[in-house]
């Protein structure tokens, strides 16, 4: 189990993250939530050793995550960038091969270049495995580096908006795949989103974050209620029920607030 | 669609295979313009000539072999191979497809460093210090461009920038070494802003191969990082690499590298960041076979500058940096406007 407890942050002396307390459970998808700005990617770069916490400790099954090597960490977490600018010209295939690197030594091995294809079929990015990566359009370097996340093999995966780039058919599939690789591998999936119709739609737990708390987590029915979401995101919006989920559609005067504000 | 087990795998074990042959493409080229280099000079010597004083006494044919155009070639191939392990290295760690020795002003600072321990050190002159020299002025320019690259809000346009005002300011120095300077030393020192390969022995030759040499399988056991951190920071700290401890090495080692292959030639220009592009379009981005195609890459172009600066207007000998730079030149301009939209 992934354990935060009491975890913040600060930023040249402003608070980002306070006080939070959260658990991953392996086999579970849990959704963060929340507005811009909210703190949901600095709580995940602290996970994976990008960004160091002020205070508060991140353990994987009662070891301190911040006491780790590199390589063991990277072995335990895997993550999934927002976006990966690149300079450099890199193939599809060598960029998931990337995410073995805590697991080889220098040459890949048989096994290594199996998971590779074996994730690069799966995402169905097959076809352009020998592409450049800066030549992919943004959906398609989305699926490149959530295989190379995967490719890592840990326990636990983070998901930094895996989706902000993708069409409705591709979000699907790309979930589809997350929701998969956590129960049939029984690996822990927190994922960063917006979308709360589709946090709804694949998360065991959502965490609801604002202004650097985590204020609400329990399932999608507890968490995306009209009242959090009004209390969040200052928008009024009505929670219908679909396909058991609970499915959230704004209420018509938001658009009246947005023109009064432009 | 699903395509079949092991097709994927087979493609990537068949592009590297290419991507070996390259290499052994490259060092069969390399070789190839050492031969001509060898034939090449005011003594015309001819084919067989050249070729046969390699082993054989063959009197004057063989001392000027020996002793005027073999260590000419060897510097010209450590250089050329210390110039764009050196640029690649840059390169990667800036994350910087302009970064080079010389437009980071890298190499400018290993020249002055040399040049300070000619003029001050005249009437010893001793290789150790002339190297040693250029490595701290190298290093303390690294990291300076450094510390440069990791100010917020810097960009590639920021770092060259800051690497043409490190070049302005040694480049000055060394001119008031010269400008102050006895006429023996201008002489020593003035083949320095042009980089000349003329002057060279082989006990240079050995040092300087020792300090481009013996960084090389360091730098190239850490070839999977280099590949994580030319992407960004945040990729590779999550695959587990110790970027500052990374990033602080591989600059030490560059540093060495650059002094070592221009501390006793002086300034040659462009061939570390010429080398690392046209590597990369034969290649491609992996590290562990860029290193080796810049690398021959760079042996090649100077050899092969060498041999054209000398039989150009032979027997007038045209300094190799100016023939570097007449290559380099429209080079640096044809990645600032059409690479533009690539890179940054």
């Amino acid at each position: 189990m992934l354990v935060i407890r009491s975890l913040g942050t600060f930023y040249r002396k402003r608070r980002i993250l306070i006080d939070i307390d959260m658990d991953l459970k392996t086999g579970e998808v849990l959704s963060l939530v929340g507005p811009n700005g909210a703190g949901k990617t600095t709580l995940l770069k602290c996970c994976v050793g990008i960004l160091t916490p002020g205070e508060g400790t991140i353990c994987i099954d009662d070891q301190d995550v911040t006491c780790l090597n590199g390589n063991t960490r990277a072995r335990r977490i895997g993550y999934m960038p927002q976006s990966s600018p690149s300079r450099f010209p890199m193939t599809v295939f060598d960029t998931v091969l990337m995410g073995r690197r805590s697991h080889m030594a220098w040459n890949p091995s048989r096994h290594d270049l199996e998971i590779v294809e074996t994730l690069i079929n799966a995402m169905n990015i097959n076809h352009i495995a020998f592409r450049n990566f800066d030549h992919l359009s943004g959906g398609e370097q989305q699926k490149v580096l959530l295989a190379r996340a995967f490719a890592q093999e840990a326990a636990y995966i983070l998901l930094d908006e895996p989706t902000s780039n993708l069409d409705l058919k591709h979000q699907f599939e790309l979930m589809d795949m997350v929701a998969r690789m956590a129960a049939t591998e029984s690996r822990g999936v927190m994922v960063a989103m917006h979308d709360l119709n589709l946090a709804s739609r694949y998360s065991h737990r959502i965490a609801m974050l604002s202004g650097g708390r985590i204020c609400f987590v329990g399932t999608p029915f507890e968490v995306l209620t009209p009242d959090i979401i009004k209390d969040v995101y200052g928008v009024t919006v009505t929670v219908t029920r679909v396909n058991g989920h609970p499915y959230i559609m704004p209420s018509t005067h938001i658009i009246t607030d947005r023109r009064s504000n432009t | 669609m699903a395509g079949e087990t092991g097709t994927l795998i087979r493609r990537y074990r068949r592009l590297n295979a290419r991507k070996l042959f390259v290499l052994v493409a490259l060092f069969a080229i390399m070789i190839g313009f050492a031969l001509v280099g060898l034939t090449q000079g005011s003594a015309n010597l001819g084919w067989k000539g050249a070729i046969e004083s390699l082993w054989r006494n063959t009197g004057d044919a063989h001392a000027i072999i020996w002793n005027l155009r073999l260590p000419r070639i060897a510097m010209a191939v450590v250089a050329g191979w210390g110039l764009a392990l050196a640029g690649t290295v840059f390169q990667a760690i800036l994350r910087n497809p302009l970064a080079s020795p010389y437009t980071l002003g890298i190499a400018s600072s290993a020249g002055f460093g040399a040049v300070a321990a000619i003029v001050t050190g005249t009437g010893f002159y001793n290789e150790y210090v002339i190297a040693g020299n250029a490595f701290l002025c190298a290093l303390f320019s690294s990291f300076l461009i450094l510390g440069v690259a990791r100010m917020k809000g810097s960009t590639t346009e920021t770092l060259v920038l800051a690497g043409i005002a490190i070049m302005f300011l040694f480049s000055s120095l060394s001119s008031l070494f010269q400008y102050m300077g006895t006429k023996e030393e201008v002489h020593a020192i003035v083949f320095w802003f042009f980089g000349s390969l003329s002057k060279v022995g082989w006990k240079e030759i050995g040092m300087a191969s020792a300090m481009v040499f013996v960084p090389c399988p360091f730098i190239y056991r850490m070839s999977l990082d280099f590949n994580l951190l030319a992407v960004d920071d945040e990729s590779a700290v999550s695959m587990g690499v110790n970027i500052g401890k990374t990033r602080i090495v591989a600059l030490v080692l560059a540093s060495l590298i650059t002094a070592g292959a221009i501390c006793f030639i002086g300034v040659i220009g462009f061939i570390g960041l010429v080398s690392p592009h046209i590597a990369r379009m034969i290649v491609g981005g992996d590290h562990r076979y860029l290193f080796p195609t810049a690398a021959l890459l760079g042996s090649s172009l100077v050899l092969a500058a060498d041999t054209v600066g000398r039989t150009l207007w032979a027997p007038q000998v045209i300094p190799i940096g100016i023939v570097t730079s007449f290559i380099g030149v429209p080079f640096l301009f044809y990645l600032l406007m059409r690479r533009r939209k690539e890179y940054w």
